[in-house]
């Protein structure tokens, strides 16, 4: 019983961690809010 | 009850290695299918069911395990090439994997990490045996190099192989629905996660849903193999004697 509940529980967390953990790394920056309100005030494209 | 021309099969395979080449592919083909009707819900693994009808056929009929691998080798022979010939789709998604060699590279430590400790610490806090504890830590990846680093570290190898089986059944059963909950919706993140946690069975799950995942899992399962054989043999001097 103790080999199952490792083997399930740490299955699940190794899953969510690697995914939670490189999402966050691979979410790009956002543009800092001064060029963006600079950027809606001239009425620039993105 | 048997036909006839069944029956001089059956007894032309059950005297020769075939029989478990054979039975393999009968048992892959059968739960594949059961795989297709049940629209590839990941509950319907097909490794699982064929794993689960080679076990119930060769209890029933009394079959040495030996006597079925010497049949069966065929098909394992193959995981050579078949492992091999995963670099083809990952250099398909070579642009792909430049640009996010970071995050990967963070998510496979943090993942491979944490396989380790949680299986090793809550086997330990549950009252496994030292021998038992040690034989989890390198669950998370393909069986030889699992077999290897059980055998370095004093666990029990055969004990790892069935608890590796057990481990790739678990993710490739349960990543897509802690994915969906975590909405995770990037094919390369899905394909990762699932690749570095439940190595070959995980991967082939991945490949079944989208190509690009499978490729990614092709790299989590080959990347975790080299980081947890380093790894593990390091931890094993804090794991209970």
């Amino acid at each position: 019983m103790p080999i199952v509940v490792a083997l399930v529980i740490s299955t699940w967390l190794a899953i969510v961690v690697t995914a939670l953990v490189t999402r966050a790394l691979m979410r790009k920056p956002a543009p800092p809010q001064a060029e963006a309100a600079e950027a809606a005030d001239s009425g620039a494209q993105p | 009850m048997m036909s006839p021309r069944l029956n001089e099969i059956w007894v032309y395979l059950s005297a020769s290695p075939l029989i478990g080449l054979t039975a393999t592919l009968i048992a892959y083909v059968f739960a594949f299918r059961i795989y297709e009707r049940a629209r590839y819900s990941p509950l319907a693994n097909p490794v699982m069911i064929s794993v689960a009808i080679l076990v119930t056929v060769l209890t029933v009929t009394g079959t040495p395990y030996k006597t079925y691998f010497d049949g069966a080798q065929f098909v394992h022979f193959l995981l050579g090439p078949a492992t091999v010939a995963l670099a083809v789709p990952l250099y398909t998604q070579l642009p792909k994997l430049r640009a996010h060699v970071f995050p990967l590279l963070c998510g496979l430590v943090a993942g491979s990490l944490v396989a380790v400790v949680s299986a090793v610490g809550i086997a330990y806090a549950l009252g496994a045996s030292p021998e038992v504890v040690r034989s989890l830590a390198p669950k998370s990846v393909t069986i030889p190099i699992a077999m290897g680093v059980s055998e370095k570290i004093g666990g029990l190898p055969s004990l790892t192989a069935v608890l590796v089986m057990a481990t790739g059944i678990i993710g490739a059963v349960s990543t897509t629905g802690l994915l969906n909950m975590l909405r995770v919706r990037d094919y390369v993140i899905r394909g990762f996660a699932t690749g570095v946690a439940a190595h070959g069975i995980g991967t082939a799950r991945a490949f079944q849903v989208n190509q690009e995942a499978g490729a990614f899992a092709a790299l989590g399962m080959g990347l975790n193999g080299v980081l947890t054989a380093i790894v593990v043999p390091v931890l094993a001097a804090w794991m209970p004697h």
